[in-house]
């Protein structure tokens, strides 16, 4: 902090006198710091300032309104900074109301109809043996399907990314096929494919490997509609990886494994535990690809989500319900986990640009 | 499967001058790779895609086309159009309002709000149908009240519909949302300085930037709409004729043996998904080369 | 048209962008607010054009209070750091769209926004680009374009937001003349947001300095050049040397003396400091000297003229003796 001299003349005992006399003494003991601007802080005082903590008559108008005072007796939520851009409170109230009306409201439906049941019931309806062992199952087949789709999928986009052959183009799009193939199609045509009378059922099944109708059918259906996740998030972070990175390693005299190994895969692993997350969750939840291929016997191959249309078939809709929140509450927290992924991957990235 | 044999894969330009020196050689680890990652896509993509279209087919095209042709695969077809017809607007709307608020404005719970769009992407398809039969059914909080108006949304028509836009409901803002938020808010500042109001903006600014994006979430949208099937299956009550869908149509036909007519129709629906994939890599191609 | 900022405060959470700031812009005037990134010199601009409400104070046009109104109403032409060119649509459009918003009952007819825009596009020197798309366009051509679109709306004042921060140097200096030039001939009160201190006194009738949400001086150039008000202004403006030291009464001070401001003998002088010549470097009619100061090895950096240098026929590892002819002294506040 300086006060500011009054005039641009030397008062007197000043360090440097025109042409004057060096004072001496314990005065001057001038030290030297001239690179550049030096860090000063604020210098001039200025006379305080009354303060409103909220911008003046707050956020104004609808969309194209022009009405500068319309004010809403209810605060919503409110903008952390008031734009100049119309149409907030119309948007987000909208959005709310819609979420509300088709999410919202209908979930809280499965939730509250649970309540209904005694803790009991409840209990004993999703601790059953044969809903036990659908949760065995579905969770064992859809971590299995993932980690496929992990390993495969990293394999996919690297080759889509890296190398060019015949076909790339119509490759790279028919990876999103089981997204936009219907789920009850999807499930006749692999049943069709690996029945013991199939395409490739029929050399499996003379190797004495069994595909429909068991629960490596289930695999085989939820590997299928979990493939596009992995390769569509880790494809964009291979695209982005900087052709640099990788001489910087090559020109240290890193072999290519070494390089893939130490430089590219923990790049890309975060896109790729995303993916892997995106893929279990859709899998733990699938129906229609399912079904077909399952064979659904009960205790071997029968899968939750087909245990509550079982429940809803014979009109015990609290039972359906009891199973379904606990999907739910495993969806959500996974739904959490995949939030927290991408905070990580982003924290990550962050942290690697620094 | 004749796309496989010919691979011969080979570098791209950017690899650095020491894998230029590998290059020269046979490439064999390219080559490993890329047959290893185009024989699981054969596997898991290919052949099942082909078997719908060689079973369609497997006993005559006279079979095939009477099985599309049948009546209620007709009102099936219809019954399809019409939810996805309602289905993909309303989510358009939602879609566009959404991303307006969350891109252009700052608000506390927004990452929430996001959070929250996202939910149908993590339900099961079943308990989103299930959901609808617990607030619409005859048991459910508003079906006994729909009933004193003769009114019925579960077995009908309209839960079709519903569970729909349920299962559709995060594609368009999903795509647009983050779209959004990269493109900022200096054109929409440059737009209101200039004078414009706010549908202006929207209409002649904020749109037409984002319109592959948009295309692309209805594209999206538009697919699952007419194939989503769990959801559907639980609350539509499989009336023929009435509440089937497509998809359902084709589970019908395939549980009564009639496998080349369930075919035929499950061919209807690949071809559609072939057409939504094709268009998806046209928008994409437009939207990185613009 | 006269700009009264009064009293403006603007917080962003906990971070205070602007703090009391008070300004007064005349007619006509071309006004460079500068500062360090983060100084509030931004801000200042989007609440001046209604981008930004500001917490406290007023903004006043020539004497009316307009900040409660509308951006869209406020009548300013505002060109954004990075031109914010609707890039779907062509140049024509882009300059003619504050016109074709226009409700029916004020928006003039086909024909005479074809010819404004026309003329605009004259004016930038870029009518041969009316039907091309931003994205065909370069750096400086968009910021032209941007000006013209601003200047469509034939507002009562321009505002430039770093208007010349994505350029190139050589375009940047090029752009810098044309728009001085250009603001003479339409004489449209003008204000410009920069942190290139070279920028603002090349091109502004007055420059306001900004730092830490508070205005630290408004002059002309030479005077915020030649008599900064603070030290901050003295650092932000040009390179300076600081001497710290004590004033006869004891306080602690500190001498700001710019490199060009010092002259160099062989032999000592009054009120001269012992130093050991480190480095020359001659650019031009001008020799930049890198000294090392004996008393405490601190580095002192003089701007002579090269006769001047040459005359002393010093070399490197010499011991010279620096005398300040020119120096300011701020006392350190206790």
């Amino acid at each position: 902090m300086a006060s500011q001299a009054d005039t641009p003349q030397i008062p007197p005992g000043l360090p440097f006198a025109k042409g004057g006399v060096l004072p001496c003494g314990p005065c001057l003991a001038l030290g030297v710091s001239a690179d550049g601007p030096e860090k000063t802080t604020s210098l001039r005082s200025h006379a305080d300032v009354g303060t409103s903590p909220f911008a003046k008559g707050g956020w104004r108008g609808i969309f194209g309104g022009h009405n500068a005072k319309t004010s809403t007796a209810t605060v919503h939520i409110a903008q952390r900074n008031p734009s100049v851009l119309p149409g907030f409170h119309l948007a987000l109230g909208f959005t709310i109301f819609y979420l509300s009306l088709i999410v919202l409201i209908p979930l809280s439906a499965a939730f509250i109809k649970t309540f209904t049941l005694t803790w009991e019931v409840f209990w004993a309806t999703v601790s059953a043996p044969r809903v036990v062992a659908s949760y065995g199952l579905t969770f064992r087949t859809a971590l299995l399907a993932a980690g496929i789709n992990a390993v495969f999928g990293l394999l996919v986009a690297w080759v889509l990314v890296r190398y060019k052959f015949p076909g790339k183009k119509i490759i790279d799009a028919l990876v999103d096929l089981p997204f936009a193939l219907p789920t009850a199609v999807a499930g006749i045509a692999l049943t069709a494919v690996y029945a013991t009378n199939g395409w490739l059922g029929q050399p499996l099944s003379e190797a004495g490997i069994k595909v429909a109708f068991t629960p490596l059918g289930i695999l085989v259906a939820l590997t299928f509609i979990g493939l596009p996740f992995v390769v569509r998030t880790v494809q964009p972070v291979l695209e982005d990886l900087e052709a640099e990175l990788e001489e910087a390693a090559h020109s240290l005299g890193a072999t290519p494994w070494q390089t893939f190994a130490q430089v590219i895969f923990p790049t890309v692993l975060p896109a790729v535990v995303t993916g892997f997350t995106l893929a279990f969750a859709r899998a733990l939840g699938e129906y229609g690809s399912v079904i077909f291929i399952a064979g659904n016997m009960p205790m071997v191959s029968e899968i939750t989500p087909l245990l509550i249309i079982t429940k809803l078939e014979q009109y015990d809709y609290a039972g359906a319900t009891a199973i379904a929140v606990v999907m739910l509450v495993a969806s959500f927290l996974l739904l959490f986990a995949i939030n927290a992924l991408q905070w990580w991957a982003r924290r990550r990235r962050g942290l690697e640009g620094a | 499967m004749s796309a496989l044999a010919p691979a011969v894969p080979h570098l791209t330009g950017h690899a650095s001058p020491r894998t230029h020196g590998v290059a020269r050689r046979v490439p064999w680890v390219p080559i490993a790779l890329t047959s290893a990652a185009l024989a699981f896509l054969a596997l898991f993509l290919l052949v099942p895609l082909a078997a719908v279209f060689v079973e369609a087919f497997r006993k005559g095209a006279a079979v095939y086309w009477k099985a599309v042709i049948e009546p209620d695969a007709v009102s099936a077809l219809q019954l399809t159009l019409l939810a996805a017809a309602i289905a993909v607007p309303l989510n358009l709307v939602f879609g566009v309002a959404a991303a307006w608020a969350i891109a252009k404005f700052d608000f506390r719970g927004k990452s929430l709000l996001i959070t929250l769009i996202d939910l149908p992407f993590s339900v099961s398809p079943v308990i989103s149908g299930l959901i609808y039969v617990l607030v619409f059914g005859l048991q459910g909080w508003l079906g006994p009240t729909l009933a004193g108006f003769d009114t019925q949304v579960i077995f009908a028509v309209p839960g079709i519909v519903l569970a729909t836009i349920f299962v559709t409901f995060p594609f368009v803002a999903r795509e647009l949302i983050p779209l959004m938020q990269a493109q900022g808010r200096e054109e929409e500042e440059a737009a209101a300085v200039l004078g414009a109001s706010g549908w202006q903006t929207l209409w002649h600014v904020t749109l037409p930037n984002v319109k592959w994006g948009l295309l692309y979430g209805v594209i999206l949208c538009n697919a699952r709409a007419m194939g989503e099937f769990g959801a559907v299956s639980v609350v539509s009550g499989h009336i023929r004729g009435l509440t089937n869908t497509l998809p359902l149509h084709v589970e019908i036909l395939y549980n009564e043996y009639q496998f080349a007519a369930a075919f035929a129709c499950a061919s209807l629906l690949a071809f559609l998904a072939l057409i939504t994939l094709a268009i998806k890599s046209a928008v994409e191609q437009h939207a990185t080369a613009a | 048209m006269t700009i009264q900022v009064q009293n403006v405060t603007k917080r962003f959470g906990t971070f205070e962008a602007l703090n009391g700031v008070d300004l007064e812009i005349q007619p006509g005037e071309l006004v460079a607010l500068l500062g360090p990134s983060g100084s509030g010199k931004t801000t200042l601009l989007r609440v001046i054009a209604g981008l930004e409400t500001p917490d406290a104070g007023r903004i006043l046009f020539n004497g009316v209070d307009t900040t409660a109104t509308r951006v869209q109403e406020r009548e300013v032409g505002f060109v954004f750091q990075h031109y914010a060119l609707f890039r779907h649509m062509t140049i024509f459009d882009n300059v003619a769209f504050g016109l074709t918003v226009r409700p029916r009952a004020t928006r003039p007819s086909k024909d005479e926004i074809r010819l404004r825009v026309m003329a605009l596009l004259k004016l930038v020197q870029l009518d041969w680009l009316a039907n091309r798309y931003p994205h065909q366009l370069s750096g400086g051509q968009r910021q032209r374009i941007a000006l013209a679109r601003a200047l469509a709306i034939e507002p009562k004042v321009l505002l430039l937001d770093e208007p010349f921060g994505a350029l190139d140097a050589k375009v940047r200096k090029e752009l810098r003349r044309w728009l001085r030039r250009l603001h003479d001939e339409i004489n449209l009160t003008s204000v410009f947001v920069t942190h290139d201190q070279e920028e603002a006194l090349e091109v502004a009738d007055r420059v306001v300095v900004f730092n830490h949400g508070r205005i630290e001086q408004v002059g002309t150039p030479d005077e915020v050049y030649d008599h900064p008000a603070t030290p901050f202004v003295y650092q932000f403006l040009g390179s300076v040397n600081v001497f710290h030291g004590r004033l006869q009464e004891g306080a602690p001070a500190a001498a700001y003396v710019r490199p060009h401001e010092m002259t160099v003998t062989r032999a000592p002088q009054a009120g001269s400091i012992a130093a050991t010549l480190r480095h020359v470097q001659r650019i031009g009619p001008q020799a930049r000297l890198e000294l090392q100061d004996v008393a405490n090895a601190g580095t002192i950096e003089v701007h002579l003229a090269r006769d001047h240098f040459d005359s002393l026929d010093a070399s490197e590892g010499e011991l010279l003796h620096v005398t300040p002819t020119r120096e300011r002294v701020f006392r350190h506040a206790a």
